[in-house]
C-alpha cells in the first residue's frame, strides 16, 4: 500500500494540498523578503524549492512520484518553514513534531537507497532485522551530520557578519532533536518501509 | 556459511599482530578496572569480545581480523584507558569497533556486503553511536545526576570530530582493503557490480 492510498485521499486531494502548501510557502518567502528578514526568507525559499524536485524529477527523469510522498516531503519542509515564522521559539514541542517528520522522510529515502542497493549489486544481502537497524543507523547518523552542519552554518555566518538561517539552542535541544529523529526512523523501521517502495525503482536505475 | 572475506587466514604474521592488539586491549580492560575506570573498561571489554570472537568461533586462532584494524582500535583503547585525549581515542575506539562488527557479519553470518558497503556502514554506524551515546550522555547526567555534557559548544566540537573521525577511517581503510592484497581480502569484487 503506498502512502498515497493509506492517507484515504485522492491524487487530485494530495495536489491540491501540496499547491496549497506551496503557495502558502511562496507567501512566507515574500514576507521574508519584504521585511528583510534573510533567515526567515532563506528558511521558505530552500522548502519551496524543495518541494518542486518531484516536479523536477518527472521533466528530467520522467519518474512519477506517489502524491502521497510528493505530500509528505511538502509537509515536512513546510512545518519548517511555517516553525521559523516562530513557533520554534514560541513552543518547544514544534520541533519534536518538525524532527519527527523529517526523520521518517530521511529514514525512509535511507531504506529505499538501502534496498535500491541490494537489488542492484549482487554482493549485497541483506536480513530483515540487519535492513530495521541500517534504518535506524541511517537517521542516528543523519542526526549527527545535521549537528555537523548547523555547527558549520552558524559559524560560517558569524565569519560572514550574518544572522545563520539555523539556530542551535543548547544541548537540550541537540538531544530532543536526536530522540526524535529515532522515533521517526523507528516509525518507518516498524511499520512504514512499505510508503517508501515507490522510490527504489527509480533509485536502481540511477546506479551505475 | 560464507567465505571469511576479509578475516585473514593461515597467516601467522597478521594473526601474531592480531593477538598482540588483543594482548593491548585485555590489559587496558584490567588495567581499567584497577584505576576505577569501569566506562572505559567496559568499551574496551565489548571491543575485546568482538576482537576474539573470530578466532574463538572458528577454532581457529590464526582467523584474525586484518592487523591494522585490531592495531589502530588497540592503540586507541591503550591510549584513552591512560587518559591521554580519552575523548578522540573513544571516536577511534568506536570507529574500530563499527568496522570489526561489519566484517565480523559478512563473514559469520548469511548477510553479505560489498566492501565499499560494509565501509560505508560502518561509518554510519560509527556516527549513529555518537548519536546514542550523546542521548546516554544526556540522560544520565539528568537522571543521575552525572556530569558528561558541560556545554553546546564543547558537544558540537565533538559531534564534528567524530565525524571526521568516522570518515577518516572509513577512507583509509576503504583505500587499504582495497588496495592492499591482505591475505583473505575480498577476491570477488570486480567493478561491474559496483555502486557508485
Amino acid at each position: 500500500m503506498t502512502l498515497g492510498d493509506h492517507l484515504q485521499l485522492s491524487e487530485t486531494q494530495e495536489y491540491r494540498l501540496v499547491r496549497a502548501l506551496q503557495v502558502a510557502l511562496a507567501v512566507i518567502l515574500g514576507y521574508g523578503l519584504v521585511t528583510l528578514q534573510f533567515e526567515l526568507a532563506v528558511n521558505a525559499g530552500l522548502p519551496l524549492a524543495v518541494t518542486f524536485l518531484p516536479a523536477l524529477l518527472r521533466r528530467e527523469y520522467s519518474y512519477t512520484m506517489d502524491a502521497g510522498l510528493v505530500l509528505l516531503i511538502t509537509v515536512a519542509v513546510f512545518l519548517h518553514a511555517f516553525g521559523s515564522l516562530g513557533f520554534y521559539v514560541w513552543f518547544s514541542w514544534y520541533d519534536e513534531i518538525t524532527h519527527t517528520v523529517s526523520a521518517f522522510l530521511v529514514a525512509g529515502i535511507g531504506y529505499a537507497v538501502l534496498t535500491a542497493l541490494e537489488k542492484h549489486s549482487s554482493e549485497i544481502e541483506l536480513t530483515s532485522n540487519l535492513r530495521g537497524v541500517f534504518i535506524l543507523v541511517f537517521v542516528l547518523a543523519f542526526s549527527v551530520i545535521w549537528e555537523v552542519f548547523e555547527f558549520g552554518a552558524v559559524w560560517v555566518s558569524q565569519v560572514l557578519g550574518t544572522t545563520s538561517p539555523v539556530q542551535v539552542f543548547g544541548i537540550d535541544d541537540i538531544v530532543t532533536d536526536m530522540v526524535f529523529n529515532v522515533i521517526g526512523g523507528v516509525l518507518v523501521a516498524v511499520w512504514g518501509t512499505g510508503y517508501f517502495e515507490d522510490f527504489v525503482p527509480f533509485i536502481r536505475r540511477r546506479l551505475r | 556459511m560464507a567465505p571469511l572475506d576479509v578475516l585473514a587466514r593461515n597467516e601467522s604474521v597478521n594473526a601474531g599482530v592480531g593477538w598482540l592488539s588483543t594482548g593491548l586491549v585485555a590489559f587496558v580492560v584490567v588495567q581499567s578496572v584497577l584505576s576505577g575506570a569501569l566506562l572505559w573498561a567496559g568499551f574496551a571489554a565489548i571491543l575485546l569480545a568482538v576482537v576474539v570472537l573470530p578466532p574463538i568461533w572458528m577454532r581457529d586462532w590464526r582467523v584474525m581480523a586484518p592487523w591494522p584494524l585490531l592495531l589502530v582500535s588497540a592503540v586507541a583503547a591503550l591510549l584513552g584507558g591512560y587518559g591521554l585525549s580519552t575523548e578522540v581515542a573513544g571516536y577511534f575506539v568506536v570507529a574500530g569497533f563499527a568496522l570489526l562488527t561489519a566484517v565480523e557479519i559478512d563473514a559469520f553470518t548469511s548477510v553479505e556486503m560489498s566492501r565499499r558497503f560494509a565501509v560505508a556502514f560502518a561509518v554510519l554506524s560509527t556516527l549513529a553511536v555518537q548519536g546514542l551515546w550523546v542521548i546516554a550522555q544526556y540522560y544520565s547526567d539528568l537522571w543521575l545526576d552525572t556530569g558528561f555534557l558541560h556545554s553546546q559548544r564543547e558537544l558540537q566540537v565533538d559531534i564534528v570530530a567524530v565525524t571526521v573521525v568516522g570518515l577518516v577511517m572509513g577512507v583509509l581503510f576503504e583505500w587499504y582493503f582495497g588496495r592492499v592484497e591482505h591475505v583473505g581480502t575480498y577476491e570477488q569484487l570486480d567493478d561491474t557490480a559496483r555502486s557508485p
